[in-house]
């Protein structure tokens, strides 16, 4: 199995090491792929490494921008309407609440926010999001959606990776390492302000995966979203500078080369600073939002200083996506109101509905849309009932997440929860099935994209997942 | 690995995963003979007492096997490397750290025969061979010093553990003893061992708590089986080569441990204490490992310390009685002395026999200032008259009035428009009353920008009686640069002096004059936002209690000396802002704080305010002063001989003793009928030791049969790793899979015969090293001549028969500590931690640990927070058993080298290094820092063209030699084991 190499003046010469081996250190990075095709000329053909890159079947959508809302927002007070919470508020449930509990809860307390009917669906929007409510007719909930833990570490580990007992990869890594990348210039997976507890890193990992398919943090922890960018991004010397040594180095490598006879690790270290020097051009131009235009900055609230911060969050989330980023998470909290529900969701709610709806309006308007799949959701839900003066507790029973674009039908509904939200009724959506259905919409078979580790053929839905076709488009 | 659905590739994937799922319902004792092939599986057959086969002209062992695999291939070996090459591989797959230039020339010089023998004794009595391959076993006792997982909790007491780990392998503690004493070590025979000895046992069994929990898993059933589960699959993992973790849902067909043994050795973690309680967010459990002379000690130097403070708190008192005497006597003569004055304003005389201390309050009626008595014995500072019943005013400071910072009110110093300097001081004169309430315990004292996560940010702090100093560099958590000093170096009462300076370099802080505390700062900061802020963090963050004086602020950094200065009273010029609180007019006292409670009253009508107990001290003099003195020297003499606190470690005991039932399909709230009696995998054959008993976990005896020479797995399991390390890969490429879904071993003859000799050498991983780095086949070259490649492509593309030595990319901590080391930074001290984190609390956004200069062994390992060097450089991840990391090439990589500031920061001090050269000489000791060699006639042509190149001819010559110096750590030959 020998391929020439014949580029910059190497002349032809052999593998030297297992063409498997190699493509396991260095696939599908994280701007390999140009390494690649350069490596092996072809590149992009079957039999390279982007055999893994192509899809079980036809995808419906190609990317995917998941806004995170961390901390949990209650379904009931923004989604899923409940007249009989209405009705019934100030008593208690009716019914047995669940074996484990995060805290004990008082009794059933109606939404503080009405809710009216929007768009041609007709989907019940409580006031918290009416620009997100004037998108219904893009939007496909999933008000039945369930998870397994009750604390935010858990719920977290568990929508992110599938297990909150084990490390596992993240579902970005996941789609990476299942569809490889789009653009060479760039990582495949980008987590835009996320959180550094609960968590943390694990939430965007590889695990077992090979590294290049771990999710690159741009800011979070802190950092003022303005601020965020990529780390070692440049900044240690002035561009001519950096170039100069580079070209030096180039020099003295393949002169070494020479030396130790051909390497493709050796060889692909080369190339690894060509590109890292390329990125350093691209990432900071993403990032600096420039030739976006005064509508585009309106449409997303960055005008204003309520919405600014995520607004900004969901722009670059727009920008990276369209520049083929196969994953790329936003993250906007901390929506865990056990207190003060009334004023924090209120002003949470504030800061994110114009720039969601910007976004989703913008995706459309540029015809992206249909190729990107919107997730929106939280690690749970928050409790129907009472907790404290103005609070809900954390509620992984039942809770309500939704999809825009990328193959989904639109102004739809799926599933159902009790009359009180408590609990889902019909057509309920484990997380796993989520992230069945989301890697089906990619064109992957959840059953077939496994990885070997540790002697046994790993996936992100274990031994569970079921694709929910009654919601593709 | 997934590879769509092509053909035959795909049927054999479905057919896998067909067998993966389904259930089998045969025990793994019963399924010998059935279609998996687990009873004849190589790995499960005893280990073989193997010949190496007869090779001429080879005659060490290893290298016998080697080479005749090679010749039935039709191979031969590589030539041997030269003298340097193999100095460096050897030198850093033994320590961690490349060679000295000068260790090499001697090496290279050596011509005696056992030169090679030599060195490699001399590196495996090295301290830092211990620090290497510590790391190496911390990865597959997916080592930390936090929880990460859902409540990412700081574990204080687990360094440790890992010291444990250094002192074992630096004293060859034999394999089997190692992991005894980490299954049970608490349960090994004690009678007559020495205390010290019982606590390392004790503390090596930190490897089971040390795993990452959901400590806030309110399913607490859930919680201690899924700890018991980690605990199984790790010591699986990591011993023998293992997932058993996954039989504990349902049996696997290709597994060798069915649901019931697995549940066999649960049952023995079960009945083994990990957690200390099971509270809401639940806490790991420990041990205390301070002896009980060691507690006597505590105990005594704290009763000590009491009777010390009592001595002197009754010599104070009777001080201050002299005084107080002292001042009653003198109060009527200074109140006739003041009697007409209408105002504060104070007759020149009296100023100038009173000195400094004067303090004028033009609104608040008579003032009584600072005065002596006419024998010079008696000093009176920072009096204050007040008239009865008057609550406004100014509090007494250092000097004159001070900021009474009351938690709630704060001050603002506006900056004056202008350039914004980015080398400054702060210092202030601080008297703290304690903190009121729990949890936070910093303090900010001054400070500009929202908070120490603003870009910019520059603060002065007290963390209790702690004294720091923060500096934002960028904005966020982790662009936070602080300084600090000692815990409770400034007590509740006293007057002292602090400051803080950065000159964009290093950040330092000073109590009294002495610095006390440093960062490097390694980021430019940004411009700081708006007006300095006193006695509460700029955007209302707690703020502090006590009095600070005079603030002054300089736009420059003061060096130690004028600190010291500042600090003993006197007075340095050119502040950019200044805030000394002798009130001057209304509109400030407006701004200062109302009175405290007074420390003595006299008299009806009046109120002699004096500041504090710090200010009466210096007013003592004479025999009472004396007195006082003696008691302080023998308290600072008593502070000295503190003894170190009580110490605890991560550790386990024995609980109730529990057999559990086959959970079904892993749940607990499945259990089947019966419980599953404690015990051991069948494997293969039988291995006799005594199964557990009724009165302890079984923890002991567990260890008893992974160490039994009849194991089948232990010692391969090993060998194996070790051979990894220093080969690239091991014998069998799998690591942590040696079941049957597992790879095959390369050189199975090979590895039965270093298990062999492993054990037989009681269990020595010396004896390992020394057979391994000294076979030939280790000292191959790793050139890929022609001739080599013709022969490689067509039979061993691979190279998995060792045609040459395997090229090595430097692991993450190598390659850092390697850095460090040729620029002259690496701080080679042993042991110990670099945090003073509490203990089961939150880990904190404190990045100061991670900039130390210790080696990377010493860095602590926060889960879930990724590093960029560890990240890039695919290290292990600390939450998993990691038996083989992986080896990538990815971008961040080159980001990382490119403009990390430790690769700058280390290029600029290669650079100062080679200062006292010129030209070519200056080169040439470059290179023999960076690479111990000297550069070639091609590489000296193109160094010196890069330094006269057009686009770094801008730059210093310093910066010029730095640029260069990064591009020889960023090689791929400074960057790999050739």
């Amino acid at each position: 199995m020998s391929t020439p190499i014949g580029n910059r003046g190497l002349g032809k010469r052999p593998w030297n090491g297992s063409r498997r081996a190699w493509l396991e250190r260095s696939a599908l990075g994280f701007g390999s792929l140009a390494m690649l095709s350069m490596l092996g000329g072809k590149g992009q053909g079957a039999g390279s490494a982007l055999a893994a890159g192509i899809p079980h079947f036809a995808p419906r959508a190609r990317r995917v921008i998941f806004l995170f809302m961390h901390g949990g927002p209650s379904h009931v007070d923004t989604f899923d309407y409940k007249p009989g919470l209405e009705r019934d508020s100030g008593k208690p449930l009716p019914f047995a609440k669940p074996r484990v509990q995060f805290a004990q809860t008082g009794n059933l307390r109606r939404s503080p926010w009405g809710f009216r009917p929007y768009g041609q669906s007709g989907a019940m929007v409580s006031e918290l999001f009416p620009e997100v409510g004037a998108c219904v007719d893009d939007l496909c909930f999933l008000k039945a959606v369930h998870g397994t833990n009750e604390a935010h570490g858990g719920a977290l580990l568990k929508l992110h990776t599938g297990s909150d007992a084990l490390v596992r990869p993240s579902m970005g890594a996941w789609i990476s390492y299942g569809l490889g990348t789009e653009n060479a210039n760039l990582p495949s997976f980008l987590t835009i302000n996320p959180t550094m507890g609960h968590g943390g890193v694990a939430n965007w990992a590889s695990a077992f995966l090979p590294a290049a398919h771990q999710g690159t943090r741009i800011g979070g922890g802190g950092t003022p979203v303005e601020k965020a960018t990529l780390s070692n991004l440049g900044g240690a010397w002035d561009p001519a500078v950096q170039r100069a040594q580079l070209d030096l180095l180039g020099d003295l490598q393949r002169e070494h080369l020479g030396l130790t006879g051909p390497d493709r690790d050796l060889e692909a270290r080369i190339e690894s600073f060509e590109l890292a020097f390329r990125m350093q051009t691209e990432a900071p131009e993403i990032l600096g939002l420039e030739g976006e235009t005064e509508a585009t900055r309106k449409l997303y609230g960055l005008d204003e200083p309520r919405t600014a911060s995520f607004a900004r969050q969901c722009l670059l989330a727009r920008r990276f996506s369209e520049r083929g980023v196969r994953f790329v998470q936003v993250t906007h909290g901390y929506w865990d109101q056990h207190d003060d529900l009334t004023r924090d969701h209120g002003r949470l709610a504030g800061e994110v509905d114009r720039p969601i709806a910007g976004l989703l309006r913008d995706l459309k308007a540029r015809g992206l849309l249909d190729e990107t799949l919107v997730l929106w959701g939280g690690e749970f839900g928050r409790t129907p009932t009472l907790q404290g003066a103005d609070g809900r507790d954390h509620h992984p029973h039942a809770f309500t997440m939704w999809m825009a674009g990328g193959g989904v039908k639109p102004g739809f509904s799926f599933g159902q929860t009790d009359e009180y939200g408590f609990y889902g009724v019909t057509d309920k959506v484990h997380v796993h099935d989520l992230h069945a259905t989301m890697l089906a919409l990619l064109g992957l078979d959840h059953e077939r994209l496994t990885y070997r580790h540790g002697g046994r053929d790993f996936r992100l839905t274990d031994v569970a997942g079921r694709v929910v076709t009654e919601i593709l488009a | 690995m997934f590879r769509g659905g092509r053909g035959f590739n795909a049927l054999v994937q479905i057919l896998v995963i067909l067998g993966w799922v389904c259930l089998s319902r045969g025990r793994a004792d019963e399924v010998g003979t059935d279609a998996s092939g687990v009873g004849s599986h190589w790995a499960f057959l005893p280990i073989q007492r193997v010949e190496p086969p007869t090779v001429p002209g080879v005659s060490g062992s290893i290298d016998r096997f080697i080479v005749s695999r090679l010749a039935e291939a039709g191979l031969r070996r590589s030539p041997a490397t030269d003298r340097r090459t193999w100095l460096r591989r050897v030198t850093l797959d033994l320590t961690g750290l490349p060679p000295s230039e000068a260790a090499v020339a001697r090496y290279v010089s050596d011509e005696r025969p056992d030169a090679r023998e030599r060195v490699v004794e001399g590196l495996l009595a090295e301290s830092a061979y211990g620090e290497r391959w510590a790391r190496w076993w911390l990865d597959v006792a997916r080592y930390a010093d936090t929880n990460g997982q859902d409540e990412n909790k700081v574990m204080a007491n687990a360094w440790r553990y890992r010291d444990w780990v250094v002192w074992a392998m630096n004293s060859d503690l034999p394999y089997d003893r190692f992991l005894m004493e980490q299954l049970a070590g608490d349960l090994l025979p004690s009678e007559g061992v020495e205390e010290h000895e019982l606590f390392r046992r004790w503390t090596a069994t930190g490897f089971l708590v040390l795993g990452p929990k959901l400590l806030a898993e309110q399913d607490k059933p859930k919680l201690v089986l899924d700890v018991v589960d980690e605990q199984v699959d790790t010591v699986g993992r990591a011993v023998l080569g293992l997932t058993l973790g996954c039989a504990r849902c349902h049996d696997h067909k290709f597994d060798p441990v069915s649901q019931r043994e697995y549940t066999g050795l649960a049952g023995i973690f079960r009945s083994t204490r990990t957690m200390e309680n099971l509270a809401f967010v639940s806490k790991f459990n420990e041990r205390r490992v301070s002896t009980v002379e060691e507690l006597a000690l505590i105990e005594r130097h704290g009763k000590e310390g009491k009777e010390i403070a009592e001595g002197l708190k009754v010599a104070t008192s009777a001080a201050e009685e002299v005084l107080k005497a002292g001042w009653e006597a003198a109060l009527p003569r200074l109140l006739a002395e003041r009697e007409g004055e209408s105002d504060a304003e104070v007759p020149t005389g009296l100023r100038d026999r009173l000195g400094k201390q004067l303090v004028k309050v033009p609104a608040m009626g008579p003032v009584l200032a600072g005065l002596k008595g006419d024998a010079g014995a008696v000093e009176l500072a920072l009096g204050r008259w007040k008239k009865a019943g008057e609550s406004g005013g100014v509090v007494p400071g250092w000097r004159g009035g001070a900021f009474a910072s009351r938690g709630t009110n704060r001050m603002e110093l506006p900056v004056p428009p202008g350039s914004e300097p980015m080398s400054w001081t702060m210092s202030v004169w601080v008297r703290r009353d304690g903190e009121k309430g729990s949890g936070e315990t910093r303090r900010w004292l001054v400070s500009r920008g929202a908070n120490e996560w603003e870009d910019g940010h520059m603060a002065l702090l007290l963390d209790g009686g702690r004294p720091g100093a923060y500096l934002n560099t960028g904005g966020g958590r982790e662009k936070v640069v602080s300084a600090w000093g000692k815990p409770d170096s400034v007590p509740v009462g006293t007057w002292r002096h602090l400051a803080a300076t950065s000159d964009g370099r290093q950040l330092r802080v000073y109590l009294d004059g002495i610095e006390v505390g440093s960062a490097p700062v390694v980021e430019q900061a940004g411009p700081g936002q708006g007006p300095f802020v006193l006695g509460m963090r700029p955007d209302g963050y707690v703020g502090f209690r006590g009095r600070l004086d005079q603030v002054l602020i300089f736009g420059r950094v003061l060096d130690g000396a004028e600190v010291k200065n500042l600090a003993s009273g006197g007075t340095v010029e050119g502040t950019w802002m200044a805030r000394d609180f002798d009130p001057m007019n209304l509109e400030e006292e407006k701004a200062l704080a109302d009175g405290e409670a007074s420390e003595f009253f006299w008299g009806a009508d009046g109120v002699l305010e004096v500041a504090d107990a710090a200010e009466r001290r210096r007013l003592f003099s004479g025999e009472i002063k004396v007195a006082v003195e003696g008691w302080e020297a023998r308290q600072a003499e008593w502070r000295r001989r503190e003894p170190a606190p009580a110490a605890h470690a991560l550790a386990v005991v024995d609980d109730v003793v529990t057999n559990l039932p086959v959970m079904i399909r892993g749940s607990h709230l499945r259990p089947g009928p019966d419980p599953v009696p404690r015990g051991f995998p069948k494997l293969a054959g039988a291995i006799p030791v005594t199964s557990p008993g009724t009165n302890t976990s079984g923890r002991l005896e567990l260890a008893r049969w992974l160490t039994h020479p009849s194991n089948p797995l232990t010692a391969r399991v090993l060998v194996n790793r070790l051979w990894q390390a220093h080969f690239g890969e091991g014998l069998v490429r799998s690591p942590d899979n040696f079941g049957v879904r597992g790879e095959t071993p390369s050189h199975p003859g090979l590895l039965d015969w270093l298990a062999w000799e492993f054990m037989a050498s009681g269990w020595s991983l010396k004896h390992l090293h020394r057979l391994m780095v000294l076979s030939e086949a280790y000292g191959q070259s790793s050139a890929m001549t022609p001739e080599v490649a013709k022969a490689a492509e067509a039979v061993d593309p691979g190279n998995r028969l060792l045609h040459r030595y395997p090229r090595q990319r430097l692991e993450a901590e190598m390659l850092r500590d390697a850095v460090l080391m040729v620029s002259g930074r690496l701080d080679r001290a042993v042991g110990g931690t670099l945090v003073d984190w509490k203990n089961d609390e939150y880990v904190p956004g404190d990045p100061a640990p991670f900039l130390s200069v210790r080696r990377a062994l010493y860095l602590p390992v926060v889960r879930d927070r990724g590093d960029d060097l560890f990240t890039a450089f695919d290290g292990a991840n600390a939450s998993v058993c990691v038996a083989r990391r992986g080896t990538t090439v990815v971008s961040p990589q080159a980001l990382y080298l490119m403009n990390a500031p430790l690769m700058k920061e280390s290029a600029q001090a290669v650079a100062r290094e080679v200062t006292d050269a010129e030209g070519e000489k200056r080169l040439e000791r470059l290179y023999g820092r960076v690479l111990a060699r000297m550069p070639g006639e091609r590489e000296r042509e193109r160094a010196l063209a890069f330094l006269g190149d057009a686009r770094i001819r801008g730059l210093e010559e310093n910066d010029r030699w730095t640029a260069l110096a990064q591009v020889l750590l960023m090689s791929n030959e400074f960057t790999h084991r050739e």
